[in-house]
């Protein structure tokens, strides 16, 4: 029972367990996929919403940058429009211009002129004559400035307007500024007049630039760019804040298209991302700055916009990792709750099976303990006890026998030898009655291999015994009938026995006879042949004498004497054909049959045609009826029917309606053929001589032949196991039969 | 010398012997010919002691008339020398003979018998059975009756 038990414990997980298991790894499996995807999602919809605001703060931070460079652009021309338009200057420049030792003119103007510096820290302020030769300055220049802003101040005149001139770099100092223009006109009899161009140097260094620079909020990287298309360049009008490169000097051209500066010189607007000129990924928003060729880049560095992201992107993994834990434990959890459900669920069945079939034996099982107690018993026990379960637990076992010292031994003898086998005691019942049993014991043992007590089974053997005794009966009855039977036998045996040996005397003396009778056919046959044989010669010798006498002497002979020599030739010639009969009747004995599938009725033909030319002139009605094809020798059974029909030929000479039939029928295995005639007939009287050699029925005067012919006929017929009769009656004709075996008879 | 027979008569019967020379003489046969009276004498008149020709070959006779049944060495055995023999192979062998037996008429016709006659009973028939042998295989000119 442990063995066993032990067995099914170790068995690999029966498959709809393994199913589960399948089930709970794909569960897990796919819930994890799951929460890494969605995981990832998370992460990119959070990069996708830093960006985003990302941008929007550059785009944000670049708006308040134009906004800002516009309002200092306006309060440029604010301060130049104290300038523009006020005839009263424009009155003293004129003056001064006209003659340059005009005092008062001279002071007037450098007086405004230096105001106008003082209040915003102007660089320079500088009068151009209508030629741009520099007329009054506030500071020495070494530029050339006429020339640096000819083309503003033309556009300026034209437009009759002030223009802010672009940032400019000065060839001999390096020096970067930017120049409001500012044309001086007077207006005399109603038509404007120009006159010269007041210049208002600006330093981008005192206040554009850190307008520019500064970022509103705090970053590593962000930084703002002013920068302006140059022909096919892009060209840099601020400080870099990572690059010690000066303003203006650095230019990329447009095919460097990852720049967003190169983007926003291509008239483009908004978010841009790309690579900026420290070759570093950047996000960065654009926007043009109004009436300028002037476009503000405000960018900060991805990986900065990002650093937010990755702490957030190991945030998203540990939770992923967490979750997918949880998930594990939980899955594993289940499953070990279900495949512990399962094996306790297969105990409880494997315990119930084991019981029931303890159960179900009708032998009664008994487990006993070392010391002799009973421990389990299952209901054959309780029925051939008489007692029940709970009785019989726990009590002696050998209590229960007739004989209990002889169930101790065999208990014993369990323990020495590990088995017993048919061991035979009796039981004694509640009740009084006696069973006979045969037990069968062996020791069990725990799953560490330590003896528990003995498993022991009862064969109830009163129906054996029942069994045993009627067959000893039927057996000693059988012997019984044996021995008589075997005496019976014998007697019968001796009997056959002396019958048999009778018969083979029998026999023996049928096998002489044969032999002798063989003997005496051979001898006969031997004996006809030389006979005839030397018959013949002396015949022809007298044939051959008489014949010579005859000729020679037939003068000296006188009638009398010539008819009686004919009569001796006659005679000899007639005795020549009996020897002839007799010889191919002989020889009849002696020929091997050659045996053929024949079509009698053309046989028959062919006879009565060989026949109708030996005998011209007979007139015969002959009937041919059908003839069943026969098997047998073609040339024997030919002279059967030659000789048939001769004879009924013979027989019918006399008759003036001669009429002869020839048929034959099939009748069970063989075929009957028959040749009628109604010619002289013969009287059934001497019917046993008809078929003999040289035996005559009529008188060879009237009718000629040998008497060997009908002889013939039953030798081929007999030769070929047929039969061969004849019915006749005197003038009236005959009928002869012969039979033949058709051939799978044969 | 007597000149070559030209017909050889191997027959051991007188009566037989005596119708057959009764036939030549009625059929004014006027040839030279030979009996011999059994098997041993036929084959010394051919054969020498160690199986050679006793006469030159252009002296050969024109037929042979053999009976079977003969004393000590029969015609059967007579047939086969002359047959075997290449110089007597040719000679043309008229077995007549009293047997109407099948196996006679075979065995002879197999050892290269030229023609197979039984004797008739009839005397008549005897005659001409002679008279057709002659005109036959010796192509004499016998008259006409």
């Amino acid at each position: 029972m442990n063995e066993q038990g032990k067995a099914i414990m170790k068995n690999p997980l029966p498959s709809d367990n393994r199913i589960i298991l399948l089930t709970a790894l794909l569960i897990f499996f796919s819930a994890s996929i799951f929460i890494i995807i969605l995981g990832y999602y998370i992460y990119q919809n959070q990069k996708t919403y830093i960006i985003h605001s990302a941008g929007q703060q550059l785009t944000a931070i670049a708006e308040l940058k134009v906004w800002e460079i516009n309002n200092w652009r306006n309060e440029r021309i604010g301060d130049a429009n104290v300038i523009f338009g006020n005839h009263e200057f424009a009155t003293h420049v004129n003056k001064y211009l006209g003659n340059p030792s005009a005092v008062d003119a001279k002071k007037r103007i450098l007086s405004l002129l230096s105001a106008i510096q003082k209040s915003y820290q102007y660089e320079n302020i500088v009068l151009l004559d209508r030629d741009e030769n520099v007329k009054l300055t506030l500071k020495h220049s070494a530029d050339d400035l006429g020339k640096i802003h000819s083309k503003d101040i033309h556009e300026a005149v034209v437009k009759n307007n002030m223009i802010i001139s672009n940032l400019y770099r000065s060839d001999k100092t390096g020096d970067i500024h930017l120049s409001v223009i500012i044309p001086i006109l007077t207006v005399q009899k109603g038509r404007a007049n120009y006159i010269g161009t007041i210049l208002i140097i600006i330093n981008p260094y005192v206040r554009l630039y850190p307008t520019i620079k500064l970022w509103p909020i705090p970053s590593d990287t962000g930084e703002s760019l002013l920068v302006h298309r140059e022909g096919h360049d892009i060209v840099y009008l601020n400080e870099l804040r990572h690059s010690t490169k000066m303003p203006l000097l650095m230019r990329y051209p447009f095919t460097e298209s990852s720049l967003p500066a190169v983007n926003a010189a291509l008239d483009w607007e908004g978010v841009a991302y790309g690579i900026d000129y420290r070759n570093k990924s950047v996000i960065a928003a654009i926007k043009p700055v109004s009436d300028t060729t002037w476009y503000l880049v405000a960018k900060i560095d991805t990986e900065e916009i990002y650093a937010p992201l990755a702490d957030r992107f190991w945030v998203t993994v540990f939770f992923i990792a967490v979750t997918i834990l949880v998930l594990g434990i939980i899955v594993a959890y289940i499953w070990r709750y279900q495949q512990v459900k399962f094996y306790q669920t297969q105990y409880e069945k494997e315990f119930l099976y084991a019981r029931s079939l303890i159960e179900a034996s009708l032998d009664p099982l008994v487990t006993i303990s070392p010391a002799g107690k009973i421990t389990d018993v299952n209901q054959s026990t309780e029925l051939i006890t008489g007692l029940s379960r709970i009785e019989l637990i726990g009590s002696n076992f050998s209590s229960y026998f007739t004989e209990p010292e002889k169930a101790n031994e065999g208990y014993k003898l369990v323990f020495e030898k590990g088995i017993v086998r048919d061991y035979l005691l009796s039981i004694r019942n509640a009740s009084g009655q006696i069973t006979e049993v045969l037990y069968n014991a062996s020791l069990y043992k725990n799953e560490a291999g330590e003896v528990q007590g003995i498993l022991a089974a009862a064969r109830d053997i009163t129906q054996l015994r029942r069994i045993e005794r009627e067959l000893k009966q039927a057996h000693n009855e059988l012997e019984q009938r044996v021995e008589e039977r075997t005496k019976e036998l014998q007697r019968a045996n001796e009997a056959l026995q002396s019958e048999v040996s009778e018969r083979k005397e029998v026999e023996k003396l049928i096998e002489l006879r044969t032999k002798l009778l063989e003997m005496t056919n051979k001898e006969l046959e031997s004996f006809s042949y030389s006979v005839s044989h030397d018959l013949r010669a002396p015949l022809r010798a007298i044939d051959g004498y008489a014949r010579m006498i005859l000729r020679d002497h037939r003068d000296k002979l006188d009638d009398n004497g010539r008819r009686k020599f004919d009569l001796i030739r006659t005679n000899t010639q007639m005795m020549g054909k009996l020897i002839d009969d007799l010889l191919s009747f002989s020889r009849l004995g002696r020929l091997e049959l050659n045996m053929t599938k024949l079509d009698m009725e053309s046989l028959v033909n062919d006879v009565w045609m060989e026949l109708q030319i030996i005998n011209p002139d007979r007139k015969i009605t002959f009937q041919i009826n059908h003839i069943p094809p026969a098997w047998g020798d073609r040339i024997l059974i030919k002279q059967v029917y030659s000789n048939l029909l001769s004879n009924a030929l013979k027989y019918t000479k006399l008759k003036n309606q001669a009429y002869v039939e020839t048929g034959g029928y099939t009748e069970k295995d063989e075929s009957i053929y028959y040749v009628k005639d109604n010619g002289v007939g013969f009287e059934m009287d001497y019917y046993e001589k008809l078929f003999g050699v040289f035996q005559r029925l009529h008188s060879a005067d009237h009718y000629e032949g040998t008497g060997v012919g009908l002889a013939i006929v039953q030798r081929i017929i007999h030769r070929h196991g047929g039969r061969v009769w004849a019915e006749g009656k005197v003038d009236e004709g005959a009928i002869f039969y012969f039979a033949l075996h058709q051939k799978q008879s044969i | 010398m007597m000149d070559n027979p030209e017909i050889i008569i191997i027959e051991d019967n007188y009566h037989d012997l005596e119708m057959i020379q009764d036939a030549f003489r009625e059929l004014r046969i006027k040839k030279n010919m030979c009996v011999l009276r059994d098997g041993v004498e036929a084959t010394h008149y051919f054969f020498d002691s160690v199986g050679g020709l006793n006469f030159p070959t252009t002296t050969l006779p024109k037929l042979i008339l053999l009976d079977l049944q003969l004393p000590r060495v029969n015609g059967m055995e007579v047939l086969r020398k002359l047959k075997m023999n290449e110089q007597t192979r040719s000679l043309p062998v008229v077995v007549f003979t009293s047997s109407n037996e099948e196996s006679d008429r075979i065995n002879s016709y197999n050892l290269g018998a030229n023609s197979y006659l039984v004797k008739p009973m009839d005397a008549d028939e005897y005659f001409s059975y002679i008279e057709n042998i002659i005109k036959y295989w010796v192509g004499m000119n016998v008259p006409a009756k």
